[in-house]
């Protein structure tokens, strides 16, 4: 699964660090979903769109092999 | 993040104050370094089996050096209190670090408890066996840290 958490971050002008603040997890959290290393749970991924005002599959995409 | 079978943040530092000394405490009594010949007490012993001529002792009261004992609680609950304190910010993907870290230390306990049973014998494998009692714990509180310490350090991309 990849995501545009981070263009979408970016263009809000958001840093990770506040990102993380706003939702309530570590900075690290945010970078490893950024970075494809982890992937969020429904109930993260569903926070974090709604902080930037996306919908969830506008954020991340299914990839073939998934 | 509610999480369940964790202590309070506060409990690591707890943790680290009573594993660090007594770990410390408990290598060198192993290397006979320290001796504290003052705590050989009487105590209730539930099970102790004859050995070399003795006799029974189970279910009384038989005289022990309690060194080894109080270090060894010691160690347990310091090592439980660092390795199972939620971090300052405890979330969904440290506690996928935690159940990582707990796998690997699994994995290289069993590993180790192989190797000791292929190749350490006699008394050897008793003083392994010694040490393996607090491999599991050590090796997950050392690798869910070194995880911790690695996320750490990755850049932040923050502009």
């Amino acid at each position: 699964m990849k995501n545009n958490v981070r263009n979408e971050r970016v263009a809000q002008k958001l840093t990770q660090d506040e990102l993380a603040k706003k939702i309530g997890v570590s900075r690290q959290t945010i970078n490893a979903m950024e970075t494809n290393k982890y992937i969020p749970s429904t109930v993260l991924a569903l926070k974090v769109a709604l902080l930037l005002n996306k919908k969830v599959e506008e954020l991340f995409i299914l990839e073939e092999d998934d | 993040m509610k999480t369940r079978f964790l202590f309070p943040h506060q409990f690591k530092k707890l943790g680290w104050i009573i594993l660090l000394p007594s770990l410390v405490l408990a290598l060198l009594l192993m290397k006979d370094v320290v001796a504290f010949s003052w705590l050989d007490v009487k105590v209730f012993a539930m099970y102790n089996p004859p050995f070399l001529g003795e006799t029974e002792q189970s279910f009384g009261i038989t005289e022990n050096n309690i060194a080894d004992e109080i270090l060894a609680c010691l160690l347990i609950v310091g090592t439980l209190l660092v390795a199972c304190s939620e971090v300052k910010q405890e979330d969904e993907f440290i506690g996928k670090l935690r159940f990582e870290s707990l796998l690997w230390a699994l994995y290289v306990n069993a590993a180790l408890l192989l190797f000791a049973i292929l190749f350490i014998y006699g008394l050897g494998f008793y003083k392994a066996m010694v040490y393996h009692l607090f491999t599991l714990m050590l090796l997950f509180l050392v690798k869910f840290h070194l995880e911790l310490y690695r996320i750490s350090k990755v850049p932040a991309y923050e502009e």
